[in-house]
């Protein structure tokens, strides 16, 4: 069903349509009535008057005021009130009579409309979206302030991010990037396919940078730290990374075309780095060490900072201040040093590290004197080696003590058996300065006292280095010893810091002569002569004096003219085991009878 | 709630006790991270907690410091992004009231997760009684609040009394008196 007609009383069409304009257009379009809301915006103005003298057409614009057209369109009609801010949108109905009637509402310009027209929510039909309208232009200002608002915490985020970012990854000293920063840029940098390119990393450490630290101080020292980077990031940075890993110790990683490019620009990285420099008013000149590993294949950042380390301490080993590169060769040593450390321990504990004895001849009686029981490992894999190879292994390990301490006891067994073969000889053992702790004294005794050895015809052989490290409680063990008749001797003698305090301040009593003041007989004459002070200076203190490396003939002759009582050396024999020890002193010429 | 309620308690909080009086209140709510927004659509959990714990910094019970935040209510929306909408509320104080339903369902449309309160005016031989209807439980006094703000936002006198509450009767209802206005002129006739 159709609802042809309706029919409205005033107070209905004011409830619906609380802005609607009736007009009359019998009567030139003159105003008949308007809405209850309308009429409270443009007051009484309207009676009497016709529609466009109240009302202005603003849309569709050209058209004209025809009511029987605009009723008849499905257009919609916007219309300005001639005297106030206020627009309405709306479309035209006809009534009975030739009335027309123009049903609207407020048409929203800015969110101030309602305001401005003086109008509030209840001026409105309840079905009139109209005021939705401002609330919603007014959530989408609280949404844009909302969304200003996470822009800038957002903002903040980002700004704290980077500052972490950029103290997380900057070496404060310096300024340039440190340990996280090269890990991160570098493991992305190897990961890149570089075609055709060498990508290489370099480890750099001053040499003698403690002693400028010790010498001027560390404000001097961090100044010298600061140019170092700085140098190290001009030349570098064209090319690659560079990152202070902690102390002196650079590390920089760069891709060059090929290895005279690489080679060319470590070089300029070693000039610039040696060139003098002015700190805190110190003139200086700093020389780094460095370590080189430009391969193809290197897989991550520790493996590419282990070659170049590598290369730096293989480097450091021959001589400080230089370039060293990496070569397959210094990883295979390593790896062999490696597993040494690991069996060194083990070697120990299964006996595998044995004494060698070599002769210590009484040049003035013409006969062995005593042995020096020297370490010697027989590796079940790598066969004979000798202490170069594993002292300092052992050390590393933490057990030369034990190394020290077990060949004591082999040599003190052995001299038990040669004493019981009717041989009477002293033995001279090496201990290192870890090995002098409290209780070796009376260890010492008891291991004499169960193989009724006396303390006499044992000599105990320190370097001059390790007295130096020695504080009291050494000093005291060292005196214990002395006093219960075990000898001490300084061994090397000459090679370190020869000092006199140490022969007057520790019980030390003989020295002997390091192998090298022979080594050029007798070409080298002013080591002969040290060797004549040494003696002189030696016999006024009552010390024994035993010359080490005497290899030939004539330097035992030397020897024994300028007075020296003692000698050791392959001339009379090299380190053997026990066993051929004997077999060795019975076919022993003395040396008249050489001479003969 | 939408955060516009939540940054009211903030305001409410921060003009009353200062910046760091807010911060403590946030951390005794377990909430330090927390940055309103006012269009968001919040927990309910996390308005009862700041309010609770705004109680507990403040030393304030929860019932004055509720009435407290109704009169700040009518203030902070009045200033805030809502003002435009609040003064096409009404014309006064009653019609402001008798619109208040429909200016809600209204502002439901923007804010569709609201779940809005409900106001019921009728006139009586003394005034007005007003029922509150709400999903929540725990905020009539500040619905006291709200009245004697938008009272003293319209400049009328008004007073008040929670006559009958949810808990007893199932519904908070208040009645409404107008003060009768004392004439300057008519006391000096009269003397």
């Amino acid at each position: 069903m159709h609802l042809e007609q309706a029919v409205f009383s005033n107070s209905e069409l004011n409830r619906v349509f609380p802005f609607h304009i009736a007009i009359c257009k019998k009567s030139s379009n003159v105003i008949v009535g308007v809405g209850a809301s309308l009429q409270k915006v443009i007051g009484d103005s309207w009676h009497n008057n016709s529609l466009d003298q109240i009302f202005e057409l603003a849309r569709p614009r050209n058209t004209e005021l025809d009511l029987d057209a605009m009723t008849a369109s499905d257009k919609t009609f916007v219309f300005h009130h001639r005297f106030s801010p206020l627009s309405l949108r709306g479309l035209f109905v006809a009534l009975l009579d030739n009335q027309f009637i123009f049903i609207c509402s407020v048409e929203v310009m800015t969110q101030n409309t309602l305001k401005e027209l003086g109008l509030g929510i209840s001026n409105f039909a309840k079905n009139d979206p109209t005021p939705d309208i401002i609330i919603l232009h007014q959530f989408r200002d609280l949404q844009l302030l909302d969304q200003q608002k996470q822009i800038e915490e957002l903002r903040k985020l980002v700004v704290a991010r980077d500052t972490f970012d950029q103290y997380a990854n900057t070496d404060a000293m310096t300024g340039i990037g440190n340990r996280r920063h090269f890990w991160a840029q570098g493991s992305t940098m190897l990961n890149e396919v570089s075609e055709g390119q060498k990508t290489t990393i370099l480890l750099l450490d001053l040499d003698g940078f403690k002693a400028i630290n010790d010498t001027y101080g560390h404000d001097v020292g961090d100044e010298v730290l600061k140019v170092v980077a700085t140098r190290c990031q001009q030349t570098v940075s064209d090319h690659g990374i560079v990152s202070r890993l902690g102390g002196d110790e650079f590390v920089a990683l760069f891709r060059l075309d090929n290895l005279n490019a690489v080679g060319a620009l470590v070089s300029s990285l070693m000039d610039a780095i040696s060139a003098p420099m002015v700190c805190m008013n110190r003139h200086l000149v700093v020389r780094p060490s460095i370590g080189v590993s430009s391969l193809d294949n290197m897989q991550n950042m520790d493996e590419a900072i282990h070659y170049a380390d590598l290369a730096m301490y293989e480097g450091r080993k021959k001589s400080k201040g230089t370039i060293s590169w990496f070569t397959p060769e210094m990883q295979a040593n390593e790896d062999h040093r490696k597993s040494l450390l690991s069996d060194i321990a083990q070697g120990i504990q299964n006996r595998d590290v044995i004494p060698y004895f070599q002769p210590i001849v009484d040049i003035r009686k013409q006969c062995v004197y005593g042995y020096e029981a020297l370490a010697r490992w027989e590796h079940p894999i790598h066969g004979l080696m000798f202490p170069g190879e594993f002292i300092e292994l052992a050390a590393e390990a933490g057990c030369l003590h034990e190394l020290d301490y077990w060949i004591l006891e082999s040599a003190l067994d052995q001299l038990a058996v040669w004493d019981q073969q009717g041989s009477k000889f002293s033995i001279h053992v090496n201990f290192c300065g870890t090995s002098i702790r409290h209780g070796l004294d009376t260890k010492i005794m008891k291991l004499l006292s169960e193989r009724r050895i006396k303390a006499s015809r044992l000599m105990l052989e320190l370097t001059e280095t390790t007295l130096l490290e020695f504080e009291a409680p050494e000093k005291k063990i060292l005196d214990d010893l002395a006093a219960q008749g075990v000898i001490i001797q300084l061994d090397d003698f000459g090679t370190g810091y020869s000092s006199l305090t140490h022969l007057h301040n520790f019980p030390v009593n003989g020295v002997k002569l390091d192998r090298s003041f022979l080594l050029n007989y007798p070409n080298n004459k002013r080591c002969l002569a040290l060797i004549k002070s040494v003696l002189g200076m030696t016999q006024h203190l009552d010390m024994t004096v035993v010359t080490e490396g005497i290899e030939t003939l004539e330097q035992l002759q030397w020897i024994e003219s300028i007075g020296c009582r003692y000698g050791q050396g392959y001339y009379f024999g090299k380190p053997a085991p026990a066993q051929e020890c004997l077999v060795a002193l019975e076919s022993w010429v003395p040396t008249h009878e050489k001479a003969a | 709630m939408y955060g516009l309620v939540n940054k009211a308690v903030e305001d409410l909080v921060i003009s009353s006790a200062g910046l760091e009086t807010w911060q403590r209140v946030k951390a005794h709510a377990a909430l330090e991270n927390l940055q309103l927004l006012d269009t968001t659509n919040y927990e309910d959990e996390i308005t009862y907690s700041l309010v609770h714990s705004a109680s507990a910094i403040l030393d304030m019970p929860v019932d004055v410091l509720l009435h407290a935040f109704g009169r700040h209510w009518v203030l902070y929306t009045g200033e805030a992004g809502w003002a435009k909408l609040f003064s096409a509320g009404g014309d006064d104080f009653v019609s402001f009231l008798e619109n208040l339903d429909e200016m809600h369902a209204r502002v439901n449309m923007a804010m569709p997760d609201g779940r809005m309160p409900g106001f019921s005016l009728t006139e009586n031989n003394t005034g007005f009684m007003l029922d509150y209807h709400s999903s929540r439980q725990g905020f009539a006094p500040m619905v006291l609040g709200v009245l004697e703000g938008l009272a003293e936002q319209f400049e009328e006198d008004w007073t008040f009394e929670h006559v009958d509450t949810r808990e007893q009767h199932g519904l908070d209802t208040f009645q409404l008196i107008r003060e009768t206005p004392v004439v300057v002129g008519n006391l000096r006739n009269a003397s």
